[in-house]
């Protein structure tokens, strides 16, 4: 049994990283033919599903119980402190996102498949690859903190994607913050992650809160809500679906993933009601930025991000499934929008237009929609709170009406006179919502041996007053039910009358305050104010490090050092000198000396014989003195 | 572990390669078998280096394939070298990249044979300094280290190159003179006296005290203190990092690489192999200043990083934060701080190396030294559509510069913050603020040089050539392979660094 797993595991690996691979050889085929493009993107799709396969056989296929994972060391020896795991982990949850995530993927592959052979096809059909190996890698891996790593690596699909643009000075940008937004949750995510695994038992309950703190706001980042929004708001808007599909959606697939690990820590740590706040928050003025923006390719991904950021904050309250369940309608939703862009070549197109404000009307407004079942769920829990239920209504209204302002101004991007595929995925897309809302408890219980119920199939039954057994109240399901049916209606109206009927108003602000509508619709300059206070701190520093290297090594020691030898070298050169000098004067008389005597004799000055007395009587004087 | 001379051979071949570029000219010269017998050389010496690496045994911490012959036997001086788990990464490192930079020059014009001696020379005085077992063995080939840099820059480097080569000469003589002096003071401190590092090991010179000017004073603190002097003088730790700037400035790109890449992991290994293992009480005791030296030397190379505007500094300030991190994990006393720390030498020779000789490539394309002109706008730009293949490599470089999972960097990065944390919390935050930052510079340079329109120094941007191929391909699928499987070469440092942290605990 052992050994299978691991041979399955081992698979698995090399699965991912062969449709990676195939990504990457895509990216570089643009010369290549059509032919040989196809086939590649093929293997790869096909590597995915086989993948799929392979971690339903891991977990629930093997009987096993949920979360079970098998792993290896990948740093240090099992069982030692600062251990870091690499392996494969599988649960129902995750085969389910993984089903998802490679139908998804493989319905967008089709959608460029039929678009024909446009010039930025390789690029496209590798980024859907790599992006997509990437998040499967994510969730299949053990290690929580492995599986936001595999986002990171994901967002070199999305710069990929990009590549017929990368000599756009906007889109490069783009390209540079995607990379950077990634890098930075991943730090915070990382952080978290340390302090969690680092010292175990002996961490304080501060530090667990600490890190819990750090991982969501990691997580959070990788929304791309505020104050991640700038890269929403500064791309050109690229208008083709593929770069928010690979972008935005497939990562949110590991961010539900992701919180969904992290439901033990979190309860270690209790309600975490501000983190709440931080998401609420955070979705609100994600939604303001959205309303704020001119071009209408940004709705779309500013309200995902919004939406996305609220599910955060239902899961933050302890409300995982729900969480789940509202993160994964609005991914749905996400698709079908990008998806009826396509639907007929016309552009003023009845198809696009009703089939948007579908998808609007999954995201959280219909009662058969996993959306709606999650936001319910939600609601009715936290009915008792006054302010939390009032403030997340709210944000929820927001949200809603941004998600109907980007149905009511989708655009059109296909150029196919054939419209088929659109349809065929948009009404996939649309059963699958439904689906897993009416089915998912057979779903999950039945074919995946989940216990614990993961899919909503009780939601709509509660709604119309079938439920007859359930530990959740049915007034307050009813009540919750009707709240959202109104707010959806409410979040409509207020949409075509602030958006669509006579005019933009949000964006008639600029005219009224432009400084505001600068700074709303920029994401309130968080990036921009970063970005030149690092600038001037790094100016700052470098200045200092000039003025350092002028004064510290260079002058004052050179100075110090040069003086104090200098003064030396002098001084013994003086010495030197005066040396020199005596001793050559010495040298001189030594030598004179002699010669002057015998000048002073051959003169006559001196007798010879005077001479030789002295030198008798001295030496006599001698001889006295020793024997005295 | 049978040595079969295996680490003499590894440590000779280099200087038989250099001495073969002696040879006379003519005949050989036209079949331009000098540089082939540098290469043939220096590659035999790095299949040497990673059979010994292979051939580790992994559960013995102590010292393998010894070699040891008496060379002054009066004064206790022994030709000694062996390996163990700390020392296989440099080995690696130099083992994998001096046959790159052989490479690398191989159509220089102007003085091959000469070049590729003195790069051979210190691929072997470097090997010798990481093997060495016995002191003085090691400070003549530390001291041996430094003098082809004098020549390698003051014949191939920039138009200051003979001030700067003097200086780096000069730097790296005080360097050695304090290093000098630790040795001796380190000899006579034991009785019976002797520079054998096993002998010294373990805390035998804690208590140890010598006197002069009529005091008493203690060998460890002093010794130590002369130790991290002597080797902090050849590496760039602010605020001493002038010198290595200009140096930068002026080195030709394999020169520079040899220095940042081969150098600095060396220097921080004999730093922590001498601190760690011979003066243990004392380096527990400073470590919280070892620790600071570190976090300012991060914060402040990749923040001033980010004010840059020529590819050299930008690869100065990032060596200088990985200098700076790698002390960290140092100072950290903690298994996965310094496992990490010395995982992150070899991933940071290899990233640097990266680096660097992509720079010398794209130098010879370019001429630019500079990617942004002084009001910020891109100079180079657009050169991820014109050549894929030097985008994708500068791109996984810089990614692991910026620890990116999957590469190299990363690895040493998340031990040196795994320990880091036992140092303080704070410590991991400040870790990661700095890495933040440097991938905020690594994002910088990479959308000015390979995204957005062309700019004035690249309308016509060649790919990279086979040559160019040869040794940057083989450096990037290391990163990878390491990156992603990191285990193979941590199991094996492991035991060693156990071992010596043990010496501390007890």
């Amino acid at each position: 049994m052992t050994t299978t797993l691991g041979i399955l595991q081992v698979a698995w690996f090399l699965l991912i990283s062969f449709a990676f691979s195939i990504g990457l050889v895509l990216s570089r085929s643009g010369e290549s033919r059509r032919g040989t493009r196809l086939t590649l993107a093929g293997a790869g799709i096909l590597c995915l599903w086989v993948a799929c396969f392979l971690i339903y056989e891991i977990g629930p296929g093997a009987g096993l119980e949920t979360w079970s994972h098998w792993s290896s060391a990948w740093l240090f020896s099992d069982g030692t402190k600062g251990q870091l795991n690499f392996g494969v982990g599988s649960s129902p949850l995750r085969v389910t996102l993984n089903w998802v995530l490679v139908g998804l993927t493989s319905i967008f592959a089709a959608i460029q498949l039929r678009e024909g052979s446009t010039k930025d096809e390789h690029s496209i059909l590798a980024g859907l690859l790599i992006a997509a190996s990437a998040s499967l890698f994510s969730l299949g891996v053990a290690a929580e903190w492995l599986s936001l790593a595999g986002v990171l690596i994901g967002s070199l699909g999305a710069a990929i994607c990009m590549g017929g643009r990368w000599e756009e000075v906007v889109d490069a940008d783009g390209v540079a913050r995607l990379f950077f937004g990634r890098f930075l949750g991943w730090i915070l995510f990382l952080c978290g992650a340390l302090l969690l695994s680092a010292e175990g038992q002996e961490m304080t309950a501060s530090t667990d809160v600490l890190a819990i703190w750090l991982i969501l706001l990691g997580v959070w980042s990788q929304t791309q809500a505020f104050p991640w929004v700038a890269a929403l708001s500064a791309g050109s808007g690229h208008q083709k679906p593929f770069k928010p599909f690979i972008s935005e959606v497939l990562p949110a697939f590991v961010l539900i993933a992701v919180i969904l690990h992290l439901q033990k820590p979190m309860a270690s740590i209790g309600t975490a009601t501000g983190i709440f706040w931080v998401f609420l928050i955070s979705s609100l003025l994600t939604t303001l930025t959205g309303l704020f923006q001119k071009n209408a390719q940004k709705y779309g991904s500013h309200a995902f991000a919004a939406l996305i950021s609220l599910s955060f904050a239902a899961s933050s309250l302890g409300h995982p499934k729900a969480a789940f369940w509202m993160g994964l309608g609005a991914i749905f939703s996400r698709c079908l929008l990008l998806i009826s862009g396509g639907l007929e070549k016309n552009t003023d197109s009845k198809w696009v237009r009703w089939s948007s404000i579908g998808a609007a009307f999954l995201a959280f407004s219909s009662p058969l929609s996993l959306g709606f079942a999650g936001t319910q769920t939600f609601l009715t829990s936290i009915s008792e709170s006054t302010a939390l239920a009032g403030i997340f209504v709210f944000a929820l209204f927001m949200g809603q009406t941004l998600v109907w302002k980007a149905a009511f101004v989708n655009h059109r991007w296909s150029e196919r006179q054939d419209q088929m595929i659109y349809f065929g995925a948009y009404g996939l897309i649309a059963i699958a919502t439904f689906s897993l809302g009416w089915t998912g408890a057979w779903f999950a219980g039945g074919f995946l041996g989940n216990d614990e119920q993961m899919f909503p199939s009780w939601s709509a039954q509660a709604l119309a007053g079938f439920l007859t057994e359930s530990t959740v109240d049915l007034a307050s399901q009813q009540v919750s039910g009707l709240l959202l049916v109104g707010l959806s209606a409410l979040s409509i109206i207020f949409a075509y009358f602030t958006s669509l009927r006579k005019g933009d108003h949000w964006i008639a602000i600029e005219k009224k305050a432009p400084r505001t509508f600068h700074f709303v619709s920029n994401g309130f300059l968080i990036e921009a104010t970063t970005s030149r206070a690092t600038r001037a701190l790094s100016r700052r520093l470098h200045q200092f490090e000039n003025g350092m290297r002028e004064v510290f090594p260079g002058r004052w020691p050179r100075r110090i050092l040069s003086g104090v030898v200098g003064f030396t070298l002098r001084w013994i050169h003086r010495a030197e000198l005066v040396w020199d000098l005596a001793l050559t004067r010495s040298s001189a008389r030594a030598v004179n000396m002699p010669g002057q005597v015998l000048q002073l004799i051959q003169n006559g000055s001196v007798q010879w014989y005077l001479m030789i007395a002295l030198a008798v009587i001295l030496s006599l004087l001698a001889h006295a003195m020793r024997n005295g | 572990m049978e040595s079969k001379l295996l680490l003499s051979w590894m440590i000779a071949f280099p200087f038989i390669g250099a001495i073969s570029q002696l040879l006379p000219e003519g005949v050989l010269r036209r079949l331009g078998a000098h540089r082939w017998l540098a290469l043939l050389s220096c590659a035999t010496s790095s299949v040497l280096g990673v059979v010994a690496v292979i051939s580790l045994d992994s559960q013995n911490p102590a010292l393998q394939f010894l070699d040891s012959f008496e060379w002054m036997e009066a004064f206790s001086i022994h030709y000694r070298v062996g390996i163990d788990g700390m020392s296989i990464l440099p080995v690696l490192l130099i083992s994998i990249v001096c046959p790159l930079l052989i490479a690398s020059e191989w159509s220089l014009k102007r003085g091959q044979r000469g070049f590729h001696a003195l790069l051979l020379i210190l691929q072997g005085a470097l090997l010798g300094a990481i093997c060495s077992q016995d002191l003085f063995i090691l400070f003549f080939f530390w001291a041996l280290s430094a003098i082809p840099f004098f020549f390698l820059l003051g014949v191939w480097g920039g138009e200051e190159r003979q001030e700067v080569a003097s200086r780096s000469v000069v730097t790296a003589m005080l360097g050695n003179s304090f290093l000098f002096c630790a040795i001796i003071l380190i000899y006579f401190a034991v009785d019976p006296h002797t520079f054998s590092i096993a002998d010294l090991s373990g805390g035998k010179l804690d208590g140890a005290r010598f006197s002069a000017g009529g005091r008493e004073w203690d060998v460890g603190s002093i010794g130590f203190g002369l130790v991290a002097l002597a080797l902090f003088f050849r590496l760039p730790i602010w605020p001493f990092h002038g010198g290595y700037l200009r140096f930068a400035h002026q080195a030709p790109p394999s020169v520079l690489v040899a220095e940042s890449a081969l150098v600095f992991p060396v220097a921080l290994y004999l730093f922590g192999r001498i601190g760690y293992g011979l003066f243990p009480k004392t380096f527990q005791t400073s470590a919280s200043i070892i620790v600071t030296i570190g976090v300012i030397s991060l914060i402040f190379g990749v923040f001033t990083g980010v004010s840059q505007r020529s590819f050299r500094r930008v690869l100065a300030y990032l060596c200088l934060s990985q200098v700076g991190l790698i002390l960290i994990g140092m100072g950290s006393l903690d298994t996965a701080g310094f496992t990490g720390a010395l995982f992150q030498q070899f991933a940071m020779g290899l990233a640097i190396a990266g680096f660097g000789l992509f720079l010398g490539a794209f130098l010879k394309r370019s001429g630019e030294e500079n990617f942004v002109s002084e009001d910020g706008q891109p100079l180079i730009g657009g050169i991820a559509l014109r050549a894929p293949t030097t985008t994708v490599v500068g791109s996984l470089v810089l990614a692991s510069l910026a620890g990116v999972p999957g590469l190299v960097g990363f690895v040493g990065l998340a031990l040196t913050m795994v320990g880091s944390y036992s140092v303080s919390p704070a410590l991991v935050f400040i870790t990661a603020f700095a890495v933040l930052v440097a991938a905020f510079l690594a994002v910088n340079l990479w959308r000015k040089v390979f995204l957005g329109p062309s700019g004035e120094s690249s309308p016509t941007f060649a790919d990279l050539n086979a040559l160019e191929r040869a040794y940057l391909f083989p450096l990037v699928a290391i990163m990878i392979v390491f990156g992603a499987y990191p285990k193979s070469l941590i199991d094996l440092v492991r035991p060693t660094v156990l071992s010596i942290l043990s010496w501390i605990s007890t």
